[in-house]
């Protein structure tokens, strides 16, 4: 027992002070590390900034600088090369290219350890080295690694031509529908696509949204980052009306987002379909409607749009206000003294906070310096009306 | 696996989130007792975070001192004269609701004081974003850090309900403009116990257990929770002493028991810098609060305890903090026991010597081994004498600081079992 005891104190010990000494030693070497890495960076990026800069030819110094990719010179002049990307993007990728780094990379994205593929894929995309592209969007086909798959997939959105956008969009809609990577994650990726491609990238989207190949949780993401971007036209409306007979609710709500953004009318599309989505029972789906409904707001909608002051949610309750109060000014002064009569404190308070949030107490001033004398006697009314139910003067009670 | 992470950053993305609309909203929550030496910090620090759509919402609990005044000069608050206060979930009443002029995105609630729970009920009625982070009224955000937390949001293809990142101890450490410049040790022998201690107890315990898929403690001080998760489950309990570690728990069991996928998890590189006490009276305080805290939460979810319908949670990782919370009694008790059976002729010499040596070899090791996983990992400690310093005191903590920390936990174990609730508020000095 005693020698036991003895043994395993010894053995934590020993361990203890192999620790302690790791410490130092990695701290030691760390630090010899670091400080060579700041050296040859400095280094690098002067000569070679000089270097592209003369438009000297590179294979006349190329060979200076062949180290290996994970030596610490090599590293240091990986990093140099994307800082200067920026300012020599063809020169930079033309010395990776004749460096051997861009075969040493792309062979590296085959390779069985995930960070190796990571740091390849990377490196790859931000020295935008288009050439690769179809070397990893065949790794990628692959991939299940949720990680790497974002990595590869943001890299590739910078490196892919127009003519691959189709490719890469199934690839997408692929590892998404199997679940490979995260909603917000193929959210992120389109989004940097259409940031880049804009108008061809947006063709080939509608084309997929058109299909009914894609599953509705793809079309979802996609019809939300097509809301996002400065970008509207009909087929956009087409697609956004179709899907709003989807049994999805995800569906139904980026559909009527989309067309919150469009300038549709009467004739682009039956309201009395947008309509039945203010009484839906999910609240965003009922707050998409309002909002989708906000362009052709008009007095014959106001029956509708009432019950949503008393929503339990207080987005809809808000969006439902504004809408309100976005039509004519002498309306809503009619219609106030109507809505501040229903039973619900949230309602009654939701069109206070508005009036006094939005400074439509100047708005009333400002009509009653008019000198219409009916509509002095609206906004008094309104005025006494908040002044009992909420015991404050706001300055039309006192004028 | 905390090597494994750090690698994975170096290709993960992060600033990319900013710029699309993939990052999900968040409202920062500060509550605030009696905070005028820090609160102003504390908000700039919030606002100067890097995050697209930022809310800052801070809570006055009742302050009897100059933090109200102090927030309404420095912010040019309004008080709003008609305000909709809809307690999703149930709490005090709100007294005021302030607006800044100069930023837009803070809001002041003002209330009576009812405790750090209720202030936290209170900012999530007011919060408009579908997470939240509460923050202490003490602490400091790094820039990156809710970047750093959402990234794991935006990756994730199971909901994230929960996350906490690291704390790092503010103490000795210079604060310019809100932002932390130099990194230096304190002076005083206390706090530097307690930043062996927190090294520890992140890099070893929580990021342990986060391997293990088991995170049930992240820190109060800073943890981003899924709104409509937490009000689902009925809010902050204002009767615990710890009420972040009761929510993480009943979150756990809401989740298994409706068996529903959900991540609750921890994070090790964002980092809140906070501020520890530096004397015995106001840290034996916090420690009984903590362990009264862990106590509290593992009685009320005792039915979690050898639960195989809790999964991981109930089978280990409630099993294990139960032997903790055990573990300072047996601590505590088992040096005057030792000593006394040595006394009463009950053992020998060489076994109290054994035992003795024993304790302190693995509690050096313990301490040295948390130290060696943040060289290996983070080194925010950059000096030389930092690490020494370091080691040091990773080996003089169990001379002293260890039985003094089982004390505490000891003494939280008699408020326990004779019913003591109530919230002792530990007050700092604030950074200068």
């Amino acid at each position: 027992m005693t020698i036991t005891l003895i043994l395993v104190i010894f053995l934590i010990f020993f361990v203890t002070i192999l620790l302690i000494i790791y410490d130092i030693g990695r701290r030691l070497i760390k630090n010899f590390k670091y400080k060579k890495l700041d050296f040859y960076r400095s280094i690098y990026l002067k000569e070679l900034a000089e270097k592209f800069n003369s438009s000297s030819d590179i294979d006349q110094f190329v060979n200076f600088y062949k180290f290996h990719p994970t030596s610490l010179r090599g590293q240091a002049l990986q990093e140099v090369l994307i800082k200067l990307s920026h300012n020599f993007e063809e020169e930079v990728k033309l010395f990776f290219k004749k460096l051997g780094y861009q075969e040493y990379h792309e062979k590296a994205i085959f390779s069985k350890n995930s960070i190796k593929r990571g740091i390849a894929f990377k490196i790859l995309g931000d020295l935008k080295i288009q050439d690769s592209s179809i070397k990893i969007i065949n790794t990628i086909k692959n991939e299940k690694n949720e990680n790497i798959l974002l990595t590869a997939c943001m890299s590739l959105v910078k490196i892919i031509s127009e003519y691959q956008i189709e490719e890469f969009l199934k690839i997408l809609i692929n590892k998404s529908e199997n679940n490979f990577l995260s909603y917000k994650s193929v959210s992120l990726i389109m989004l940097s696509l259409l940031e880049r491609f804009n108008k061809s990238a947006i063709n080939v989207l509608k084309r997929e949204l058109s299909s009914d190949k894609i599953n509705d949780t793809t079309k979802s993401i996609f019809l939300e980052s097509l809301y996002y971007i400065d970008y509207e036209d009909d087929t956009l409306k087409d697609i956004a009306i179709k899907n709003l007979s989807s049994d999805n609710p995800e569906l139904i709500a980026k559909s009527l987002k989309i067309i919150s953004k469009l300038k549709i009318s009467e004739d682009d599309v039956d309201f009395s379909k947008i309509l039945y989505f203010l009484n839906h029972p999910l609240w965003y789906i009922r707050l998409m409607a309002i909002k989708a409904l906000k362009n052709v707001f008009n007095e014959k909608l106001i029956d509708k749009m009432v019950p949503l002051l008393s929503d339990n949610e207080w987005p809809v309750r808000l969006e439902a206000v504004n809408v309100l109060f976005s039509l004519p000014i002498n309306i809503v002064i009619k219609k106030i003294p109507e809505w501040l009569d229903i039973k619900d404190n949230f309602a009654r308070d939701t069109i206070v906070e508005f009036i006094l949030k939005h400074n439509w107490t100047d708005k009333f001033n400002h009509m009653i310096e008019k000198g219409d004398a009916n509509l002095k006697q609206q906004i008094t009314d309104i005025s006494v009306i908040i002044k009992n139910y909420y015991n404050f003067n706001f300055p039309i009670a006192q004028s | 696996m905390i090597l494994k992470y750090l690698n994975r950053l170096k290709y993960a993305p992060l600033y990319e989130i900013i710029r699309y609309s993939s990052s999900p909203p968040i409202s920062i929550i500060i509550s605030a007792y009696n905070e005028e030496n820090t609160i102003i910090n504390t908000v700039n620090s919030a606002k100067k975070v890097n995050y697209p759509f930022l809310e800052i919402i801070v809570v006055n609990d009742g302050s009897t001192d100059k933090t109200l005044d102090l927030l309404i000069k420095n912010y040019k608050l309004k008080k709003s004269i008609f305000f909709i206060y809809r307690q999703k979930i149930k709490t005090t009443k709100v007294k005021g609701l302030y607006y800044s002029e100069l930023y837009p995105n803070l809001i002041v609630i003002d209330k009576e004081q009812t405790g750090k729970a209720d202030s936290l009920n209170c900012g999530i009625n007011v919060s408009k974003s579908p997470y939240f982070c509460s923050v202490d009224a003490d602490s400091t955000l790094e820039k990156d850090a809710l970047l750093r937390l959402t990234r794991k949001i935006v990756e994730s293809r199971t909901p994230v309900i929960a996350l906490g990142g690291v704390i790092r101890i503010v103490n000795g450490i210079k604060v310019e403009d809100e932002e932390i410049k130099n990194i230096e040790l304190p002076r005083k022998c206390l706090p530097v116990f307690q930043i062996v201690e927190y090294i520890r107890g992140f890099l070893f315990g929580r990021l342990g257990w986060e391997t293990l898929k088991g995170s049930f403690i992240l820190s109060g001080a800073f943890t981003l929770l899924k709104k409509d998760a937490v009000i689902e489950v009925g809010g902050f309990l204002p009767n615990t002493v710890t009420e972040d570690l009761e929510i993480i728990a009943r979150l756990h069991q809401h989740y298994r028991l409706k068996k529903e996928p959900y991540y609750i998890g921890f994070i090790p590189d964002p980092v809140c810098w906070t501020e520890v006490p530096e004397k015995i009276s106001i840290l034996g305080k916090q420690r009984r609060r903590w362990h009264l805290g862990l106590l509290q939460t593992l009685w009320i979810y005792r039915k979690m305890l050898f639960n195989p319908k809790f999964g991981k949670i109930g089978m280990l990782v409630m099993p294990f903090y139960l032997l903790e919370a055990l573990g300072a009694i047996i601590e505590t008790l088992g040096y005057p026991i030792v000593i006394l059976s040595y006394l009463f002729g009950l053992l020998n010499i060489q076994f109290l010597i054994l035992f003795i040596t024993l304790a302190i070899v693995y509690g050096v090791f313990l301490s040295v081994g948390g130290i060696f996983l943040e060289e290996m990992s983070f080194k925010r400690y950059p000096k030389w004498s930092h690490l020494f310093r370091l080691l040091i005191y990773g080996v003089l903590e169990n001379f002293g600081y260890r039985q003094l920390i089982s004390l505490f936990k000891f003494m939280a174990t008699f408020q326990f079992l004779f019913g003591y609730k109530k919230w002792e508020y530990v007050h700092k000095k604030g950074k200068k």
